[in-house]
């Protein structure tokens, strides 16, 4: 039971798995070979009906005192169900049988990608308080457990130069009427490095403005099933998962750690139930077929091969008896646990729009100040536990750039939904806007659990209560 | 004659005492219903909790190793200068974008 008041003394919930299994029934918004009913409830439901209030689609069926039932085609796997269940009654798949039996194989070449909100929540397993960090102690007890770490922060990274990019062509191509822009990447320490970016902006015909994060399996599906004509708004770019898969047996195995393609085994660990059903989407093979068409590999194998949640990895350490707190905090990072700022705050609401914030600002204005100035922070944004953000940024351009577009700033109105709240409380109407086509908006993260990420589907059960954001009233009356 | 009278209620139970009793009762009551609301004012303290780590670690690698947009990360520079040239490059449209699906269940 954990309707306790107390909270925060590392006491968190067990919560039971079962291994992967396909659902027995006809489903009509998954393709062959997805994922289906990553969660499910178990016949330990009392029918408190707390679950069905958390739920942003409406999938959580059932009354005050009935065992409740997920209708798996209007769920998108969030996992707050699960995280908010105080019996701890719904169950979650896991791959944690078949990661341990790869990482027993000599032959397998096992890459953990760590993900930013793994980092602040695992210790809460293992008897310390929420908050607590563990970075190089979390990559020493993966190493010591057999895996190679690649940080999914280097991929959030990869994500908002991707991402970024991609911002700035649609504001090029819809607000100035650009057929083409050039500009430089460029940072100045530790020397100078400039990377010069030329963008054909024809391919942005069909990108329209307010551009969405698409970060977020869960809301990708919630676009998907329940807001179909949205989806050309939602960035192109992969999630940062998906992007560290393909780079890992692409770029990794090739020129870092100079390894056959076919031996590595990619594991996602992951605070999301959601980050399961996306790396079993069929399109998520571009390794593969990139590999094969340079005649490099033969079998087919999937970007992702497995994910694990932060829950999963606990138990992982457990059963190899290694408690990730005894490690030192203070090893210097090498190759793809190389991560900055803007990609470790991708975990809490606000933070993919900070991070790409804070390279667009860099971009366009030309500036570079020391790490730890506060003109890197954009406090506006920060989600916090507020249900919706707005803010208006200025970002004043270099001369280069005022002479090719002739303006001396560019304002972005941007907004950032922090959980998309009960039935899709705090989305639809940003949503109607945009497809009306009022929206204000240039820039839209939408993160589908209340917090961001370190508040996802796949964390540690705190037992200090329930996740709600909005204030008042615990239930709807 | 004997007549039944009827004691006062007053003999059993004093004002005062009613007072008294009804006084407790009430701030017992009022004591415990503020104690319930703290279950929900502090529903999100984890919440909380772990975004302020979260914005830590940011400071952090800021401080240590001085990077805090993700173009300064050194291997993001190595990334690109090696293997994938430029964001939206052949290798980026191939490897890091994607395409949606439009999913009709009829809701």
């Amino acid at each position: 039971m954990s309707l306790c008041i107390k909270g925060g003394e590392g006491l968190v919930e067990k919560i039971r798995t079962f291994p992967p299994s396909p659902v027995n029934e006809k489903l009509k918004t998954y393709r062959k070979g997805e994922l289906a009913g990553i969660v499910r409830v178990s016949d330990r439901c009392v029918g408190c009906d707390t679950c069905r209030t958390q739920c942003p689609t409406g999938a959580m069926m059932g009354e005050i005192g009935t065992r409740h039932k997920i209708d798996y085609d209007r769920c998108i796997n969030c996992g707050q169900c699960l995280i908010n269940c105080p019996f701890g009654a719904i169950e979650q798949m896991s791959f944690l049988d078949e990661v341990m039996k790869k990482l027993e194989d000599k032959n397998s070449f096992v890459v953990a990608i760590v993900a930013p909100a793994v980092r602040v929540a695992l210790a809460e397993e293992f008897g310390k308080p929420p908050g607590t960090l563990t970075v190089s102690r979390l990559h020493l007890a993966l190493k010591k457990a057999g895996f190679h770490i690649f940080e999914n922060n280097f991929a959030a990274d990869q994500t908002i130069m991707e991402e970024g990019t991609e911002l700035i062509g649609r504001i090029a191509y819809w607000e100035l009427g650009l057929k083409e822009i050039e500009f430089e990447i460029k940072d100045i320490r530790p020397i100078s490095w400039v990377k010069k970016v030329k963008l054909d902006l024809k391919e942005f015909e069909n990108k329209p403005l307010p551009q969405f994060t698409s970060c977020c399996p869960a809301w990708v599906r919630y676009a998907e099933v329940y807001y179909p004509e949205i989806l050309p708004h939602l960035s192109s770019c992969k999630s940062p998962q998906q992007m560290a898969g393909p780079t890992a047996k692409t770029y990794g195995a090739l020129k870092v750690w100079k390894v056959n393609p076919e031996r590595i085994y990619t594991v996602g660990i992951m605070p999301c139930t959601a980050k399961i059903y996306e790396a079993s989407r069929p399109e998520f093979d571009s390794a593969w077929r990139w590999l094969k068409e340079k005649g490099l590999v033969t079998t087919k194998f999937k970007d992702v091969d497995a994910v694990l949640t932060t829950r999963d990895l606990a138990e992982l350490f457990r059963r190899k008896g290694i408690n990730p707190i005894e490690f030192s905090e203070n090893e210097k990072p090498e190759n793809f646990e190389w991560y900055s700022g803007g990609g470790t705050i991708f975990g809490t609401s606000g933070g993919v729009m900070e991070a790409a914030l804070r390279f667009a600002w860099s971009v366009l204005s030309g500036q570079e100040p020391p790490a730890l100035s506060e003109k890197w922070n954009f406090v506006k944004v920060r989600g916090y536990t507020h249900p919706r953000v707005e803010a208006k940024i200025t970002i004043p351009l270099k001369s280069e750039l005022k002479k090719e577009i002739g303006l001396d700033e560019v304002t972005l109105n941007v907004c950032v939904v922090n959980g998309i709240g009960y039935r899709g409380l705090h989305i639809k109407d940003v949503l109607e806007e945009v497809l009306a086509g009022t929206s204000k908006y240039h820039f839209i993260e939408v993160m589908t659990c209340p917090g961001g990420c370190l508040n996802g589907g796949g964390q540690p059960v705190e037992p200090m209560g329930t996740s709600w954001i909005d204030p008042v009233l615990p239930l709807p009356l | 004659m004997k007549w039944f009278v009827e004691k006062p209620a007053s003999v059993r139970l004093s004002r005062r005492a009613l007072l008294k009793i009804f006084g407790i009762s009430i701030a017992a009551i009022a004591v415990g219903a503020y104690k319930i609301t703290d279950l929900f004012a502090h529903r999100n303290k984890y919440i909380k909790m772990r975004q302020k780590g979260q914005y830590k670690d940011d400071e952090r690698v800021r401080k240590v190793y001085k990077l805090a947009a993700s173009h300064q990360n050194p291997m993001i520079k190595r990334f690109y200068d090696e293997f994938a040239i430029q964001p939206f490059g052949e290798v980026s449209e191939e490897l890091l974008h994607t395409t949606y699906f439009k999913r009709t269940g009829g809701f």
